[in-house]
């Protein structure tokens, strides 16, 4: 019943892994890049000035409810009870977990339908389900693949995308006895048939939650494929997990989440379905669940809320933009961040989730080159935090720091050196010296000893020049403005 | 039963923004226009959207065929069941449902299908039996029809609000789905939308219904090597028929009650 393993401390080898794996290269390749223009597409057809303008109404919105959010969350309960549904809260993912399956073994139920929910992947729910003897199935075709590949998911959207077709066709042969599938609508189709049967036959349907309402007690789910609206009207019983920051203000404010989360993460308009459930079937509805279970969970995000630095953390709506534009995430993939938010805002989110120590590697996979917060829907300065995260890693409190005393040392060492004109001078002309051995071709590939051999094992550093931009300027360009040696 | 109360939960995330107390309700625009306001908006919405209906019409054709809708512009209401008996006949179909919207009484479906040897079952028909009967049917019936309580030019979106006599499944189990649309029912943007929605909710004293339903195309997918694939769990074919205005005044809309 553990929640799922974290596997953040192996992110240098799962990353070199992943770098060495060529079919995870191919469909990196492949794929990244059609998330991209689709995005940008989408944006320049709206105009890059009122895009502009639903970005900060967006952030406002965010900020305002996560400023209020004790209010807005005793508001969305009220509304969600008046409305007929039961409201639970979980302060850990275990709880949550513990609250699903108190309902699922209440109502005797045997299978279960699920529709994307990266708040689940948490949990590790689909493995306690099956504890218990309750059947999960993952509806959402991604996540279905990946489901009885038994992996978790590659990106937050696209949970499969590292999987070639071809390989998909090896696992629908195996593990459901359809073999010869070549072409890619035959899987869907193939998985629409087998999942249907599972849709009128469960029990119980869970589905994630993508934004909550709380003036009208409504929770929305954004979906492509329709799963979302099998879940949430066949079964008789269905269970929302939504973690605590999902909450918005007004029904008039999903007017902008809904221009901004479709386009941000797959560069459409808006998504085929978008599903607003406001409790369980009223007398006289046709169809819907009897019982409707709205789980509010915490699982660390107050640690979030209490933190002036990382706060913002909380608008991220989960659309996978900054993923998509990462140049790291772009190489090592979904699989090397060793939990379940992967990418920029996951090197954020899991530090503070999992103990930053335990994920210290993280912070540190981004260059900082300001992409993600450029494509940022709700304009996160994740850059910002990720230097925030670094510095309590070097010189925070002790359960925060991750690096070694040598280490420190170092780059005490290092900022005490370029702090003054003089002393950075004479390193440079130090290293100048010390360089020559290491030079390949007027790059510096590599250091064999400690503790260089490790910063270099992976990284090329262009030699220092010669002359130093210093000499040049005190020889000629101080006073003639022009070099004479290039 | 597991979990923590609700008190507690509140109090930790109250010390988490540092505060002893719960907060005063924020000042929050959005939430703060009562009854009559958010009637007044609403009344201003509806004027602008009969100023502009013919582009409107021309927007929600355009932006829905571009998500994926099949369009087709009736010029009557008997055309409009001539496109659905025609559909029919393509997929071979023997058995469609259909909704209980008051445009049925506008496009004579029922009748004209059985002519032809193909069986319609309205809902309220279909559940004489009991609710599996109902979801067995819909399960089993090539096409689903329904009409739609609003429709968004901005986004080609079909808007359904379920309960008595609109299922949930009649617009998502059936492999194809028509759509219904009337002039009168096309509003702008999303923001027109919600802020009828929220009049409903004011209006019905805090009861929002239990589901809204926000269709713009059919289902699609593309978590195979990111092919767009068009059909996986809903329907494969999305058709959206947009009817002439009614000849007499423009019956009222469901979700939004007079004062």
């Amino acid at each position: 019943m553990a929640p799922v393993q974290v596997r953040t401390q192996e992110f240098p080898r799962a990353s070199s892994r992943a770098l060495a794996n060529g079919r995870v290269q191919q469909a990196l390749t492949n794929v990244m890049g059609h998330f991209d223009h689709a995005r940008e597409a989408a944006i320049q057809e709206l105009t890059p000035e009122v895009w502009e303008r639903y970005r900060e109404r967006g952030r406002e919105i965010k900020r305002h409810a996560m400023e209020y959010l004790d209010f807005y969350l005793e508001l969305l309960s009220e509304r969600v009870e008046a409305n007929g549904g039961k409201v639970h809260f979980a302060r850990t993912a275990q709880e949550a977990t513990q609250i699903v399956l108190e309902i699922a073994k209440a109502l005797g139920v045997k299978v279960a339908v699920k529709g994307k929910s990266m708040l689940s992947e948490e949990m590790g729910l689909n493995h306690a389900l099956e504890e218990q003897g309750i059947a999960p199935v993952e509806t959402d075709l991604g996540e279905y693949i990946i489901q009885l590949a038994q992996e978790p998911p590659f990106h937050i959207l696209a949970p499969a995308m590292h999987k070639t077709k071809e390989e998909v066709g090896e696992l629908f042969a195996a593990k459901l006895g359809l073999g010869g599938l070549q072409q890619i609508p035959d899987m869907a189709a193939a998985a629409r048939k087998t999942l249907r049967e599972r849709f009128l036959q469960a029990d119980m349907g869970i589905t994630g939650v993508n934004f909550a309402v709380a003036e009208t007690g409504t929770v929305v789910i954004v979906t492509n494929e329709g799963n979302g609206r099998m879940c949430t009207s066949l079964p008789r019983v269905h269970v929302a997990l939504m973690g605590m920051e999902k909450v918005v203000p007004a029904l008039e404010d999903l007017s902008v989440m809904l221009r901004l989360l479709p386009r941000a993460a797959t560069g459409q308009r808006i998504t085929s379905y978008v599903t607003l459930v406001s409790g369980p079937r009223q007398p006289g509805d046709e169809d819907g669940p009897e019982e409707f279970h709205l789980v509010i969970v915490d699982a660390g995000r107050t640690r979030l809320l209490a933190d002036p630095e990382l706060r913002e953390a909380l608008y991220c709506i989960r659309c996978g933009a900054c993923l998509n534009t990462c140049p790291v995430y772009r190489k090592v993939g979904g699989h090397a961040y060793g939990w379940v938010y992967p990418g920029p805002i996951g090197s954020v989110i899991t530090p503070v989730m999992v103990g930053l120590p335990r994920a210290r590697d993280l912070p540190f996979a981004s260059s900082l080159c300001g992409a993600c917060r450029e494509v940022c829907p709700l304009k996160i300065n994740i850059p910002l935090m990720l230097v925030s995260l670094r510095r309590r890693l070097m010189e925070g409190a002790p359960g925060e720091r991750g690096v070694s005393w040598g280490q420190r040392l170092l780059v005490r060492l290092w900022s005490r050196v370029v702090a003054s004109e003089g002393s950075l001078r004479r390193a440079r002309r130090l290293a100048a010296v010390f360089q020559r051995p290491f030079l390949r071709r007027r790059v510096v590939r590599w250091i064999p000893f400690p503790p260089f051999s490790r910063w270099t094992r992976n990284r090329d550093m262009p030699g220092l020049a010669r002359r130093s931009f210093h000499e040049l300027w005190d020889r000629d360009l101080k006073t003639t403005g022009r070099s004479k040696r290039p | 039963m597991a979990g923590t109360t609700r008190e507690e939960f509140l109090k930790t995330v109250r010390q988490s923004l540092g505060r002893k107390e719960g907060a005063p309700e924020p000042e929050y625009l959005a939430l703060r226009l009562r009854r009559e306001d958010q009637r007044q908006k609403v009344v201003t919405i509806e004027a602008r959207v009969e100023a502009r209906r013919r582009d409107l019409l021309t927007r929600l054709e355009r932006v829905a065929g571009q998500s994926g809708w099949r369009v087709y512009r009736a010029a009557s209401p008997e055309a409009a069941a001539g496109y659905v008996l025609k559909l029919a006949r393509e997929k071979a179909a023997d058995l469609v449902v259909r909704s209980e919207h008051d445009v049925f009484r506008r496009v004579p479906i029922d009748g004209l299908l059985r002519q032809e040897g193909i069986a319609v079952t309205p809902i309220l028909a279909a559940r004489a039996g009991d609710r599996e009967h109902l979801r067995q049917e819909m399960d089993k019936a090539q096409i689903g029809v329904t009409g739609v309580d609003y429709a968004v030019a901005e986004t080609g979106t079909c808007v359904l609000l379920p309960r008595r006599g609109v299922s949930r499944a009649v617009s998502l189990l059936p492999p194809v789905h028509v759509a219904l649309v009337e002039p009168h029912q096309v509003y702008e943007t999303l923001d027109d939308l919600f802020a009828v929605r929220r009049l409903a909710f004011i209006q019905g004293r805090g009861d929002a219904g239990s589901y809204l339903s926000l269709t713009s195309g059919p289902s699609r997918t593309a978590d195979i090597e990111q092919t767009l694939v068009i059909g996986v769990h809903g329907p494969v074919e999305a058709h959206l028929v947009l009817l002439p205005p009614a000849p007499e005044a423009a019956s009222p809309r469901p979700g939004t009650p007079s004062p």
